[in-house]
């Protein structure tokens, strides 16, 4: 059982480490629209627009 | 974790794609036809874009038939909306600060974007048209931003569209949505928080339940503590929130409740840390489950209701965005930005151009529609020195006018302030799950002093708390608090796949609870123009298509309205070629009519007198040939096709119909004999002021309209809905928008709402079970943290069951 004072803090860190994630693809924007990138992906030539959303850049 | 529910099928709540697909598809009988499949993706075809011949290609939306066309090597055959518009106010330096969104960049909405195809053409835009940058498109919200490089036009960009075929129309409340898409990404933060937080939650708790024990006990028990604060101090705040305003409101909400249970819980939880005994009771996962699944729903139903409200929130139709202005300095009229006009501008009104100020007359003589303002649809002549106002439709002729008062000071602006009215004065409903939550929490304070006299009497005060507080946990009104925000975002999300739009959660409870149904006439009842309603053939000798070529060929140069109705008529179909011979020797009979040869017959078109019985509003033709009556015309505002049965089947509900109109009286009259509706219960010749009157007289009554004229009563209304074509003025003061023209669905709607009120209080049913199960093993005390654990997310998931099988109306 002595791996649980190895395991649970790199839990934690682990949690942290999502969260982290999280919160960051969500105010970036990430899931504002989730109906568009479905169709989008189905078009193989490059398409050119802009990244991300636009509004967090002024 | 929402974003995952979100992609599960039942929770899309696409308003784009479902026009078509789910709608037309699944639920043929209400509004489409046959299936037809777009020849480009596949998809189905929605009813109004039908081919007009059947061997025609269909297709689901005017993307598919660019792209379609574009694959072939041709232009798209059928591009109208790009005719004559001229957008070159978006280049207007004013009208970019007014309303881009940044320095080089500003949203349009797109009317008409469907599919992928729509898709991949916005995004082909930087392509297309020098200067633009990039253009990207949310399909959910059919709006697409455009940017543009320094120099750049966003004039060149929105004629691209036009030429798409999708009409584009200028986002300007943009603030409004950044604010929404702000606060939609906190509630999501907390919600991922919250999930994260629980998942980790979990993995202790259950190693707590399944026998952990010694001196790993207290470890689990304060990680389980770590995991719950961020939901505790971070992702439950918006409960708290709501709490506060409820109780300085003086009102006991549903969340009042739910945020005694967290308090009691997570006190409870931290006090039995200390105490080694009673270390299992710490309930911390049950807690964290709950605030999960409340913010959850919430942030569903959120989006369910936005989807709703941004579609009606949009600025357009009721006002143009530009005009033409005399300017002093060049010496002619330019176009410049609605806004800027201001009293004593000169303007210029074209052809089928909306005033877009109220004011006088200079110069020219035409015909104004005034529906918006009367709901009147036959155009009223107009000549130099009458007044003209606001958002009323220009006719056939050029008219220069003296503006007299611009903006919010026009009868229209009036309009519109009388709605805002309104709508802050709309009785506001307790809705179900708030009027429970006062008794319920009551009964359980109530339950809570009863059990902890008895366990202090038995056992002493101890055992008191213990099994007061277990109480309180395990009926944290968690399911109670989900039955009506479900069942509703359910049913909404549904509804939108039928083209319905429900802007608000409480909507289903207020349809559900009305006795009387006001119908407007002009637009609602009626297809709203003015136009051939009948053509009765006298001379069996003469065929439709022949007499339609004829008169056609001869109205081609008159300017009168009655021409632009017949013409509008007899237009030769698309793709069927040029109509034949054209007319000679055509001659305005003076005051009378006109006359002309076509293919050697000599055909005379007159006005004459209503025939005895007919409705005395309507305006009749006849066509004589050679002299021989041939048949005789009766324009007016039709009777939409699917008007009696509508009205039939609200009648089945219960529902008092009543119409309503700003209409003469023999019209209003004569359209309510068609529909079916009692007598009694026709208003003709009603303003703004008097439809409010009327509705606010009938508590909650459901008001149904589309002009300007109607929106103070809708907002007034206990329910107003919009029908598709509708002012947008109609559209923000009402709290449903059908997405599809007339009122074959209200019945529908009317079922569905009953339905799903239905399934809001089978939800509170299951939930008093839990919480009487749950409460009577508190009170025991025989309930443990395991049962509780079991008990209150099983609770929960029942209600999530109940709700998904739902309304049978909007069962798929």
């Amino acid at each position: 059982m002595n791996v649980l004072y190895f395991i649970l803090p790199l839990s934690f860190l682990f949690a942290a480490g999502i969260m982290y994630v999280f919160i960051r693809a969500t105010l970036s924007g990430q899931w504002d629209d989730l109906d568009t990138p479905a169709y989008r992906i189905l078009f193989d030539d490059e398409s050119v627009q802009s990244k991300g959303d636009p509004d967090d850049k002024q | 974790m929402a974003p995952f529910l979100l992609r599960l099928g039942i929770f899309r709540f696409s308003m784009a794609p479902p026009t078509a697909e789910g709608f037309i598809g699944k639920h043929t009988g209400l509004w489409a036809s046959t299936t037809l499949r777009c020849a480009h993706c596949g998809n189905e075809v929605p009813a109004f874009r039908a081919p007009a011949t059947a061997t025609a290609q269909a297709f689901c939306c005017a993307g598919c038939e660019t792209v379609f066309a574009f694959l072939a090597g041709r232009e798209a055959a059928g591009a109208p909306a790009a005719a004559g518009e001229s957008f070159a106010y978006l280049d207007d330096a004013e009208f970019r600060r007014l309303y881009g969104a940044g320095a080089n960049r500003m949203e349009f909405y797109l009317e008409g974007v469907h599919c992928a195809a729509c898709v991949w053409l916005v995004d082909k835009l930087p392509g297309l048209v020098p200067g633009v940058n990039g253009a990207a498109l949310d399909l959910s919200r059919s709006v697409a931003q455009v940017e543009i490089a320094p120099g750049g036009s966003f004039a060149a960009a929105a004629a691209q569209f036009s030429k798409f075929g999708f009409r584009a129309h200028v986002v300007k409340d943009g603030d409004v949505a950044a604010l929404m898409k702000q606060e939609n990404r906190k509630l999501l933060t907390r919600l991922g928080v919250a999930a994260a937080s629980l998942m980790n939650l979990m993995l202790f708790a259950i190693a707590l339940y399944s026998g952990a024990a010694g001196e790993w006990v207290p470890v689990f028990a304060w990680a389980s503590l770590v995991f719950f604060l961020p939901i505790l101090f971070y992702s439950a705040v918006p409960f708290y929130a709501a709490t506060l305003a409820s109780l300085r409101a003086g009102k006991i909400s549903i969340d009042v409740p739910i945020v005694f249970g967290i308090l009691v819980g997570a006190v409870m939880g931290v006090v039995n840390l200390f105490r080694p005994a009673h270390l299992e009771h710490i309930y911390f996962d049950s807690l964290g489950a709950l605030v999960f699944l409340l913010l959850s729903a919430r942030y569903l139903v959120r989006r369910a209701q936005q989807k709703a409200l941004g579609a009606t929130q949009l600025v357009f139709r009721l006002m143009p965005a530009s005009c033409r202005r005399w300017n002093g300095a060049s010496g002619t009229f330019e176009t410049a930005p609605v806004e800027l006009v201001r009293a004593g501008d000169r303007i210029e009104v074209r052809p089928g151009d909306v005033v877009p100020a109220d004011g006088r007359v200079l110069r020219g003589a035409s015909e104004l529609n005034l529906a918006v303002l009367t709901g009147e649809s036959r155009p009223e002549p107009v000549r130099a020195g009458d007044a003209v106002y606001a958002g009323t439709v220009n006719g056939g002729g050029t008219l220069e006018v003296l503006v007299e008062s611009s903006g919010a000071a026009t009868r229209m602006g009036q309009i519109v302030k009388l709605v805002q009215e309104a709508s802050g004065r709309k009785t506001p409903i307790a809705n179900a799950a708030d009027r429970v939550a006062g008794r319920f929490t009551a009964g359980v304070l109530l339950v809570g002093a009863a059990t902890f006299a008895f366990w202090a009497w038995r056992a002493g005060l101890s055992a008191a708390a213990t099994n007061t507080m277990a109480l309180f946990i395990v009926t944290c009104p968690c399911a109670l608090a989900l039955s009506a925000p479900l069942a509703n975002l359910v049913s909404m999300s549904r509804a939108a796949r039928l083209g319905v739009l429900i802007k608000g959660p409480d909507v289903f409870e207020r349809i559900a609870a009305a006795k009387d149904i006001f119908l407007d006439k002009t637009g609602t009842l009626t297809e709203g123009r003015f136009g051939v309603a009948e053509v009765k053939i006298v001379d069996p000798t003469v065929d439709e298509a022949s007499l339609g070529a004829a008169v056609f060929a001869i109205e081609q140069s008159s300017p009168h309205p009655v021409a632009a109705a017949l013409l509008a008529h007899f237009a030769p179909a698309q793709g069927t070629g040029p109509a034949g011979a054209g007319a000679s020797a055509v001659k305005e009979m003076f005051g009378r009519g006109v006359s002309g040869v076509v293919a050697g017959r000599r055909y005379e078109i007159y006005g004459i007198d209503a025939p005895a019985g007919a409705a005395s509003v309507d305006t009749h033709v006849a066509v004589d040939r050679d002299g021989v009556r041939a048949a005789v015309i009766r324009l007016g505002d039709r009777l939409r096709a699917d008007a009696p049965a509508a009205v039939a089947g609200l009648r089945k509900h219960g529902l008092a119909v009543h119409l309503i109109s700003g209409d003469g009286e023999g019209a209003v009259r004569a359209a309510a004999a068609q529909a079916g509706i009692d007598p009694a219960n026709v208003r003709a010749g009603a303003g703004p002021e008097d439809k409010l009157a009327a509705v606010r007289a009938a508590q909650g009554a459901i008001m149904v309209g589309d002009g300007a004229n109607d929106s103070a009563a809708l907002a007034a209304a206990g329910v107003g809905i919009a029908v598709h074509g509708g002012m947008e003025v109609s559209l923000r003061a009402a709290d449903v928008y059908f997405t599809h023209p007339g009122t074959a669905g209200l019945a529908h709607l009317v079922r569905g709402a009953r339905e799903t009120v239905n399934v809001i209080f089978r939800n509170f049913k299951f939930s008093f079970v839990y919480n009487l199960v749950g409460g009577t093993l508190a009170i025991t005390g025989l309930m443990s943290p395991l049962v509780a654990a079991v008990l209150m997310p099983f609770s929960s998931l029942t209600i999530l069951a109940s709700s998904l099988w739902g309304a049978k109306a909007y069962r798929p």
